[in-house]
């Protein structure tokens, strides 16, 4: 061979030698390829989150309440061989742990915090907070002076002859009779300030953060004894801290109220045992649920900010003013058990058909120690003579007993037949006894109320339901169903003279339901259904009154009409774009009359919502999608109230002259939620992950409250009134509007994902997050008290108009603290503007 | 013709022959899959479908369905049939035929054979006993519709990416999820199936527990009592006030107070019945009341600001006060 035969003989030697290689390293490749691509991943994320602004809401349940640098991560861990496996995962609140052999064991356990923040503006001068006593600091007036408004004056004919110039009791705060009216009375002078808070009193509140923080731990067991049998146990035991407001009555005869930093130390032990059968056609569970809840603080007691020792006075008009306590305590959520067994079997009867039946039997308990009826305050700190509490606890019972037979069948492959029966039932078993207490001794009241007992309340559903959905055609089917709901109420112990406690003790309720759907073409199909319901209350009793002045229109249980339209339509003209709308439309009409007259209806008279959702996705290849979405809610209810007394002739007296004595608002919640988001993947090699999502929701609730009035007063002289004689007679001029309520949000969202190594990706992201929101719950009241009773204080959407701030917040130093009012709290309605950047790297390996 | 012959015949070129061989044959072995990669069998759909294909399938050796340990374990003809057409394209046939069973979005299999396929093994579980009947199911919802199965990680199983799934169908619920008052969901501290079991329940509205108030006791046990003195309408059904899902009014009620209150109560001495004191948005109060011999003052105060009725009568949910008949201790 020449040199050059030898070198090519070479070359091609190489040649094979390298194609073998490569053969084999491709071989080899191949299966590290597939090991993986089979295997599950690990990984280790670590980051940081910063965030420019504090804001309980933004941090509502996400923790990054706070302005700052938060630490962020991630783990999962994925190990074992054959059938054996283990899972760890954890993250900043918590870990899980999943150990097993498939198909014979397997043991989970995990603890997860999750936090709630409530507000980050309230403010307290209570000490002690966390704690169940709550008192106040040594500077506060500890014997205010009890403010209260004669009714003797009667220097003024207008309204009736009702307004008059009477101002507050010397040394109490401003008192408007009449805020509105242009004559003389409007301004009634201050005659002294001692109501007023004082500067050492305003400089005692103190910034108080609202929040709770739930701590979960997870244990679960089963064991699949044999193919056919598996026993199973699962164990959730959570710890709830932290502080909420909470409203007390305290104070004088008309109620004061105080929010409270109400401490939360609850436990709940929840256990769940299973044990299952399967085999052949037929199926068996047998359970046990159990649920013993505890609170750990078992009652709050507080000083009263308007403790005054004054002895009982009686006023020229008989109305008692008694001394107020100088404490108030209240009972808190009761520790309870409930234990419940249940049974489900089935079996497959061939053919398609189908037989499951259900049975359970709760038990739920309650055996808390009653605390004493009497307030904790020196003057009525022992229960008097005539209170009579006759039992130590309630020796609470509920029995709870459910059953259902559910039957399906498909005999024919277009039909499917659905029957099923349930009965539902709520056995309050309690004691019953007779408790002559206050309403709220708290107010000084001390006689006892009108109705002692306390009512058992018990209940008996019993609902069936027939059902046929049949395919007709290709593509289209049509489903009838019609159910009934029986509802029996009443209340166990009660006392053979007694009137029932519910309004109706029996309802029935019967609904027909027809859907048509159509899936003809292969890029059409849509749905389309009507349900009508009829609940008719076979004795409807109006005034049931068990309480004094307490006339009940319980709508859940009066007749009811409901209509139900829902729609569903779904486009995708290509595989790439797809189109929905659906559409639902609820209306319910209380048909029944509620008044004591019999003719007229009170309460939630007909409720009515609509909700449209468009939504269309489009992928532009397959890297990349776009999406979009709105929705549009609108929601009213229209509710009726009575103006005027009870009494028949007071109600006829005002209708004789005008257009009666009811007043009416349409309570609307109007939200317009759309989104856009757009999707990127793999884009420079695989490489780069993108998105990108804007948020937007438009939540307004416009309250229009209109009154039935023969003064259609809005501004300028009172007009005369017609000469009536009414007794107790409420007056009234209509002013529209009610302050809107909303809440918007929009939410900028931006992340990116870069895999910069084969086990190393770099996560960066950016949120933008707007909110705004009003609440005439958080005007002027709580932030600084009322600024008088009946004035109307200047209320904006921002909080107060006083410019003062104490400790940095909106409390202003002219607050002032009268009798009948709110104790300032300065909780705030939620606004905010934050921007809160991220970057992780996560280790996958 | 002598060089021709060095040509075809010369040691060089037939090595040159075999090293092209070779490698063809390695390329060869990079594409063609003859040994099964996850499940027994899969062999014959692996060689076509890796990783690259449209539906990645290696993924599911990362799930349970991958463990081959486990004898239940299916193959990929257990879910998508022997597909004999499928494997083998008959002559004359433009496109390739489906499987026998599919399970994409616009699969022409239909809903309840797909379904079947899944139930075959799983209706024994005991959470699917319910799923016959269930709203879901007669709705012609799929599993396939919910559930990802060549995937490591099944989104409607994780709590944080549960909800997106859900939301694909319940829209409404979506927009909820972005209202003043919700639950966690969207920060991922809760699932829909924290309430909701999606295969069926003996629940209402495929609720986890018989009843409403039950399920919501999982969480809120606080409010079972029973009470001393109970509110009838919270012991009777938690949705006569609340709503579960969005509210534009705080703590998920369906309405504000007092006017909520007030679809029952209607008397609350003057003043509360009558809706006086409620204020208008330039602050005087929408109703204005004048009473003979009433006392003026708590209801501007007490019935539109703050904490409103439960500024009062906190305890909503039952109060087991001696002298709590009036739900305010």
């Amino acid at each position: 061979m020449s040199k050059k035969q030898l070198f090519f003989v070479r070359a091609s030697v190489r040649a094979v030698q390298l194609a073998v290689l490569s053969m084999s390293a491709l071989t080899l490749a191949h299966a590290q390829d597939a090991a993986e691509l089979t295997k599950p991943v690990n990984s280790i994320e670590v980051g940081v989150v910063v965030t420019d602004k504090d804001s309980f809401k933004f941090g509502e349940y996400n923790d990054l309440q706070k302005k700052g640098a938060h630490v962020v991560g991630n783990i999962e861990l994925n190990g074992g061989d054959g059938a054996t496996r283990y899972k760890l995962t954890g993250d900043a609140h918590g870990f899980g742990a999943e150990y097993g052999s498939q198909g014979l064991f397997k043991v989970t356990f995990g603890y997860d915090e999750m936090h709630k923040y409530r507000s980050d503006s309230y403010m307290t001068p209570y000490l002690g907070v966390g704690t169940d006593n709550l008192t106040l600091p040594a500077s506060w007036e500890t014997n205010r002076k009890a403010c209260a408004i004669s009714s003797t004056s009667s220097g003024n004919t207008n309204f009736g002859g009702a307004s008059n110039a009477t101002a507050g009791t010397a040394g109490c705060g401003n008192y408007y009779v009449n805020a509105n009216a242009t004559t003389g009375n409007k301004t009634a002078a201050p005659v002294g300030n001692a109501g007023a808070l004082t500067d050492a009193e305003l400089a005692a509140f103190a910034l108080t953060p609202l929040q709770t923080k739930r701590a979960t731990t997870n244990l679960g067991v089963s064991f699949n004894i044999s193919p056919q049998w598996k026993i199973s146990a699962r164990n959730r035991y959570e710890e709830k801290d932290g502080t909420q407001a909470i409203g007390q009555a305290i104070g004088g005869a008309a109620a004061n109220s105080v929010v409270l930093p109400n401490p939360i130390k609850y436990k709940t032990n929840q256990l769940e045992l299973k044990l299952n059968f399967a085999a052949g056609p037929g199926f068996a569970e047998l359970g046990y649920y159990g649920s013993i809840f505890e609170d750990q603080i078992k009652s709050l007691t507080y000083q009263n900010p308007w403790f005054s020792s004054a002895t009982p006075s009686v006023s020229s008009s008989g109305a008692v003013t008694y001394p107020y306590p100088d404490a108030g305590r209240f009972a808190t959520a009761p520790g309870n058990e409930f234990h419940q067994w249940y049974l489900t079997a089935g079996y497959n009867f061939g053919n398609n058909t189908k037989l499951v039946a259900n049975a359970s039997h709760g038990r739920n308990t309650q055996t808390e120690t009653y605390l004493p009826a009497g307030t904790v305050s020196a003057a009525t700190g022992t229960t008097p003579t005539t209170w009579v509490v006759p039992r130590t606890n309630l020796g609470g019972e509920v029995i709870t007993t459910d059953y259902s037979l559910k039957l399906t069948s498909r005999p024919i492959r277009s039909l499917n037949l659905l029957a099923s029966y349930k009965e539902s039932k709520r056995d309050n078993n309690s004691s019953v006894a007779s408790y002559t207490t206050p309403f709220n001794p708290q107010d000084g009241q001390i006689a006892v109320t009108n109705f002692p007992y306390n009512l058992a309340y018990s209940r008996d559903l019993k609902q069936g339901n027939v059902e046929a959905d049949w395919s007709f055609s290709r593509g289209q089917a049509v489903k009838l169903a019609y159910e009934t709901l029986d509802v029996n109420r009443w209340c166990n112990g009660m006392p053979a003279s007694a009137a029932s406690c519910v309004n109706a003790s029996d309802a029935s309720e019967k609904s027909t339901r027809v859907e048509y759907r159509n899936a003809m073409w292969e890029t059409v199909n849509g749905r389309i259904s009507y349900v009508n319901s009829e609940r008719t209350a076979s004795t409807y009793v109006s005034n049931v009154s068990y309480y004094a002045g307490d006339l009940l229109t319980r709508f859940n249980m009066t007749d009811r009409a409901r209509d139900k339209v829902r729609a569903a339509l779904n486009w995708a003209p290509t595989e790439t774009l797809d189109f929905s709308v659906t559409y639902e439309d609820t209306k319910d009409s209380y048909t029944l009359g509620r008044n004591p007259t019999g003719n007229l209806l009170l309460g939630l008279e007909s409720m009515h919502s609509t909700a449209w959702n468009l939504d269309a996705t489009l992928r532009l290849s397959e890297k990349v999608s776009l999406n979009a979405f709105y929705s549009d809610e609108d929601m009213s209810s229209l509710l009726r109230g009575d103006g005027a007394s009870n009494t028949t002739a007071d109600t006829n007296a005002l209708n004789a002259v005008a257009g009666g004595a009811y007043w009416s608002v349409d309570m609307r919640d109007k939200v317009k939620t759309w989104g856009l988001n757009l999707r990127a993947t793999e884009l420079m090699g695989g490489k780069l992950d993108l998105s990108a999502g804007y948020l937007s929701s438009r939540g307004t609730s416009p309250y229009a409250v209109t009154a039935a009035s023969y003064l259609a007063y809005s501004s300028g002289a009172l007009p005369t009134l017609p000469a009536q004689t009414l007794t107790n007679t409420l007056i009234r001029n209509a002013v529209p509007g009610f302050p809107d309520t909303y809440a918007n949000s929009d939410a900028i969202n931006l992340t990116a994902k870069y895999v910069y190594t084969k086990n190393t990706t770099i996560k960066l992201s950016f949120l933008h997050q707007k909110y705004s929101s009003a609440d005439p719950a958080f005007y002027n009241g709580l932030q600084a008290g009322a600024v008088n009773a009946q004035a109307a204080p200047s209320l904006s959407t921002s909080g107060v108009s006083a410019t003062t701030k104490v400790n940095g917040t909106l409390l202003p130093a002219n607050s002032v603290f009268p009798y009948s009012t709110l104790f300032p709290s300065n909780e705030q309605a939620p606004n905010y503007t934050v921007n809160a950047i991220g970057l992780g790297f996560v280790y996958s390996f | 013709m002598k060089r021709s012959a060095n040509f075809w015949f010369s040691p060089t070129v037939a090595l040159r022959c075999v090293a092209l061989v070779a490698v063809l044959l390695g390329g060869a072995a990079g594409q063609a899959q003859t040994k099964d990669l996850v499940l027994k069998g899969d062999a014959k759909c692996t060689k076509c479908h890796d990783e690259n294909d449209n539906a990645p399938v290696l993924a599911i050796a990362k799930t349970k369905h991958g463990v081959q340990a486990d004898g239940r374990t299916p193959t990929c003809t257990s879910c998508h049939g022997d597909s004999p057409t499928h494997v083998n394209k008959p002559d004359g046939v433009k496109d390739r035929p489906a499987p026998d069973r599919t399970f994409s979005k616009n699969s022409k299999t239909a809903v309840q054979d797909r379904n079947q396929a899944c139930l075959s093994c799983h209706e024994k579980d005991s959470s699917r006993h319910q799923w016959a009947g269930s709203t879901h199911e007669t709705n012609d919802v799929a599993c396939s519709n919910c559930h990802q199965v060549h995937t490591g990680h099944d989104k409607v199983r994780a709590k944080a990416t549960q909800a997106e799934v859900c939301y694909t169908c319940h829209k409404t619920q979506r927009a909820d999820s972005h209202k003043l008052s919700s639950h966690p969901l969207a920060a991922g501290k809760m699932a829909c199936s924290d309430c909701h079991a999606p295969h069926g329940s003996t629940g209402p509205k495929l609720l986890v527990k018989n009843s409403i108030n039950e399920t919501c006791y999982t969480c809120h046990a606080e409010k079972r009592g029973p009470f001393l003195w109970e509110h009838f309408p919270a012991t009777d059904d938690c949705t006569n006030c609340h709503v579960t899902h969005g509210s534009n009014s705080p703590s998920l009620l369906k309405t504000r107070a007092p006017f909520l209150c007030q679809e029952c109560h209607q008397d609350h001495g003057a003043g509360l019945k009558d809706g006086s004191g409620v204020i208008n948005s330039t602050g005087t109060p929408a109703i204005n009341v004048v009473t003979p011999g009433a006392t003026y003052g708590k209801f501007l105060s007490v019935q539109a600001n703050g904490r409103k009725c439960v500024g009062c009568h906190v305890m909503v949910h039952g109060s087991n006060h001696p002298a709590g008949a009036g739900l305010t201790r």
